[in-house]
């Protein structure tokens, strides 16, 4: 063998020991794993994350006026709750957080799908029920949030929510 | 074995001679003493890695029923993960003294 042979070799070896991961490490690993998902639970609970939709804010202005089948996107309790009002071809108002529950993208009202229309999210075939806000279809976990709507003369405004599969 | 190549030597040579201050590794050294160590270790890391898959539903189950406004379940969801990581704490602690 000649050196450069051999520091090769050297080389070879001490680059096969680094990629052995005992037992033993495997299990430091998966316990500090579990204290990391024992931590992020405690957190979620605690609540750091922003429950999409919730909260409360002053009557606010949707629109002057919704024809049936049509719908207005606007933004309420906050700025970054974005949220979709439609009135659907029987006359009833709705409004729901047009955010997914699945993973946030936009849900779109789409009133050509489905018998009465659906809302849909065009991200992963997610489908919502327009009159209740359920999941017809597609990977959602849960129904859409509510916006509580309120008719006034002057037009249509936005005066509360209900978290998402809460009853009015 | 050192019988085998030493064959003068036997496991308690040595043995009453006001000579020997010291003896060698007497009889059984150099042999597995706990023979089920390596048994109890892969069994440790089977236990922990299924507390981690627990951990995950808990997360899961916790998240959504956070967002749903439930805060109790998501309470209850992070104390289910926060005592399945101390089994698994156990778990890892307890090998750590006897696996040597
Ligand atoms: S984000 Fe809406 S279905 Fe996946």
């Amino acid at each position: 063998m000649s050196v450069d042979e051999q520091e090769v070799a050297a080389l070879r070896e001490r680059i096969a020991a680094d990629s052995l991961t005992s037992r033993r490490d495997y299990l430091r690993l998966a316990v500090t794993m579990s204290g990391g998902l024992a931590l992020g639970s405690a957190v979620t609970a605690a609540g750091i994350f922003h429950r999409h939709g919730d909260g409360a804010a002053p009557p606010k202005l949707v629109t002057a006026a919704l024809a049936p089948g049509e719908s207005v996107a606007f933004s309420y309790p906050g700025e970054e709750d974005r949220a979709v009002a439609l009135r659907m071809a029987d006359g009833t108002l709705v409004a729901y957080s047009s955010i997914c529950t699945h993973l946030a993208c936009a849900v779109l009202w789409r009133a050509d799908r489905g018998e009465r229309g659906e809302l849909y999210c065009p991200c992963h075939e997610g489908v919502f029920d327009p009159r209740t806000g359920a999941v017809t279809a597609g990977p959602p976990p849960r129904p859409l949030p509510r916006v509580l709507l309120e008719e006034r003369a002057d037009g249509i405004y936005a005066v509360g929510t209900l978290r998402s599969g809460e009853e009015a | 074995m050192t019988h085998d190549r030493y064959p003068r030597i036997r496991p308690t040579s040595g043995y009453a001679d006001p000579r020997i201050r010291s003896t060698g590794p007497g009889p059984g050294a150099g042999v597995e003493t706990d023979p089920e160590r390596s048994s109890m270790l892969s069994g440790r890391l089977a236990l922990v890695l299924s507390i981690v898959v627990g951990q995950l539903w808990a997360i899961t189950i916790g998240l959504n029923a956070w967002m749903m406004g439930q805060t109790r379940t998501a309470w209850w969801a992070a104390a289910f993960s926060v005592a399945s990581f101390l089994v698994a704490l156990w778990a890892w602690r307890l090998g750590e003294r006897r696996d040597r």
